[in-house]
């Protein structure tokens, strides 16, 4: 049941002309960003051969790229997940899936799956770049992997963060800027805090994220992402379960 | 198994439901057997589309009452084994859930499979169910491109996809043009043949073609249930209109044995009341050809299921105001 909501899902989104348009534009960007890394690198890549220890190509260009990855996936999220929930209520079809024999546990999972699907196909275009790069020189595959896990973690943290102001309204659009900001909060909040110790930067994902980028495999932070989608995705069951109490 | 007494497929016991402070369903209780249609009857804001939301589990009754509500589907608790009991059910909501993105085909696999089909079944009931709502031609289209009534007959191809036993119907003909009503209508009639179908209308019409049985709500209440055959009978009056070509005095009208009163409609035309033990029209079919008043129409007053609507949610006003009445004094 919940892989048949997922395929759903992705099939109504590969079906919507501006899923692609997204895709495209995004593809587009990272090739940008991968180039003009790549341009830097080999720019100042005399200086660094006279240094000893010097950092490698995965590491000058990979991290950045995924560093905006990440950024950039922090504002898209929100335009996704905006759909899931709020634009079934709005168009009724909430109720197809109420009347059918499901429980909230599937219908969330379903959609929350199916849209790390698409995010995750959506971010594929990162490593294929970066792997062109072994054509000509040998890559960093560890700092690579711990990228990929930390960026998929990252998108399911977002996602589940959208799934679940989705289902507190009826209004797409409101969905989107309340996921944004929830978001973007936890972001600033993170990047404005002075102290190491603050609590924010416990809190906020892109901070959890920082450790994957540098090639850092922390069971702490692995652990918080997990903990955190899942807080989402129980408090999105509950709301859908009491979508049948409250009408 | 044809010849027994049809097993019932829907039971609803003391049904209540509340918005805040607005009680909008009162203590309702309703049963339904296999090859039935249903008619729930009432105003806008009767509470149609609640009750149908609780008997299809999209909306949770109020269970703390003194006396237990429950709902059975099949024989299957709906409150208490959800997953079980909505496999049975087939619920086209007022507006139909319609997913406009995909196309027909996807659209309607999806809702078979949703209800737990296997691919298999799946296929072939998708081949049945568009074959039956007369949705041959436009399997491959996207459902956001098809006309209001190909949209509406998406739904109810959706509703019954699964072959359920208990199919739900909110309005299943608003906004749809008179030739595809009479088609939904008769592929109402047909489902009813094979399973049990509720639908809610406020069009009179509706009930007095398709249903057999009658549920009229009032405030969240059901003030009348019978036949719709009954419930057409239902305070008719004696009388009948009469045109004459060439029409006599009233008063010569009015002196007919057995004739109560008459209305002079127009110049030619008169509203004839009776007595209901007496029925005065041979005598004056007799009186018309004897004095020439070229007798051009007769027809019997037969009260429109408007009116023994009105009449029903009058009384049920009266008694409530009665009741009220009552309890203060």
């Amino acid at each position: 049941m919940i892989r048949l909501l997922a395929l759903r899902e992705l099939r109504s989104l590969f079906s919507m002309p501006s899923t692609w348009f997204v895709l495209a534009v995004l593809q587009f960007i990272f090739a940008w960003f991968f180039l003009a890394r790549l341009d830097a690198f080999l720019e100042i890549q005399p200086q660094l051969a006279q240094l000893a220890n010097a950092p490698g190509v995965t590491i000058t260009i990979a991290a950045p790229l995924f560093n905006t990855a990440a950024l950039l996936l922090m504002m898209l999220v929100p335009m996704f997940t905006m759909r899931l929930i709020a634009e079934e209520r709005r168009n009724q079809t909430l109720t197809l899936l109420l009347s059918a024999p499901l429980s909230s546990r599937h219908i969330v999972l379903g959609k929350f799956l199916g849209l790390l699907i698409f995010l995750a196909a959506l971010m594929t275009g990162v490593p294929l770049m970066l792997y062109t790069l072994a054509f000509g020189t040998a890559l960093d595959h560890g700092l690579l992997l711990s990228n990929m896990l930390g960026l998929l973690l990252l998108t399911a943290s977002f996602v589940a963060v959208g799934l679940y102001v989705s289902a507190l309204t009826t209004q797409p659009v409101i969905a989107a800027i309340g996921a944004l900001a929830v978001l973007v909060g936890l972001w600033l909040a993170d990047i404005g805090a002075a102290a190491e110790d603050s609590p924010w930067h416990l809190i906020s994902p892109l901070n959890h994220f920082q450790n994957f980028n540098t090639g850092l495999l922390d069971s702490g932070d692995a652990a918080f992402f997990v903990l955190f989608s899942l807080f989402f995705l129980l408090l999105a069951m509950r709301r859908i379960h009491n979508n049948r109490i409250y009408g | 198994m044809p010849n027994a007494t049809p097993e019932i497929t829907l039971t609803a016991r003391n049904l209540s439901r509340r918005f805040g402070n607005r009680q909008v369903i009162h203590n309702m209780s309703l049963e339904l057997r296999r090859g039935e249609v249903l008619g729930l009857l009432g105003h806008n804001g009767a509470g149609k589309t609640t009750t149908l939301q609780m008997l299809t589990g999209c909306l949770l009754p109020d269970s703390a009452g003194e006396n237990k509500c429950s709902i059975e589907i099949c024989g299957i608790d709906l409150l208490r084994r959800p997953m079980l009991a909505k496999a049975h059910i087939g619920y086209l909501p007022e507006t139909p859930p319609l997913y406009r993105e995909l196309s027909v085909n996807d659209y309607l696999t999806f809702a078979a499979r949703l209800r737990g089909m296997k691919p298999g079944a799946a296929a072939e009931a998708l081949i049945q169910t568009r074959q039956r709502c007369g949705l041959e031609t436009v399997g491959k289209k996207i459902i956001g491109t098809l006309s209001k009534g190909y949209q509406q007959r998406v739904g109810i191809a959706q509703a019954i996809i699964h072959r359920p036993a208990v199919i739900v119907l909110d309005e299943p003909t608003v906004g749809l043009d008179p030739t595809q009503i009479r088609d939904i209508r008769a592929l109402i009639r047909e489902l009813g043949n094979s399973s049990s179908v509720i639908l809610s209308t406020h069009l009179l019409g509706e009930v007095e073609s398709v249903c057999d049985r009658v549920e009229i709500m009032q405030h969240g209440k059901l003030i009348y249930g019978d036949t719709s055959a009954h419930m057409q009978q239902y305070g008719s009056i004696p009388g009948f209109i009469i045109s004459l070509r060439n029409p006599p005095p009233l008063s010569e009208l009015e002196g007919i044995t057995g004739i109560s009163s008459v209305e002079q409609l127009s110049a030619t035309q008169f509203r004839v009341l009776h007595t209901p033990d007496a029925n005065p029209s041979g005598t004056l079919l007799t009186l018309a050809e004897r004095q020439g008043w070229q007798l051009e129409q007769l027809t019997p007053l037969q009260s429109t299921l408007e009116e023994v609507f009105a009449r029903i949610t009058n009384a049920g006003i009266t008694d409530a105001e009665k009741n009220a009445t009552g309890e203060t004094s």
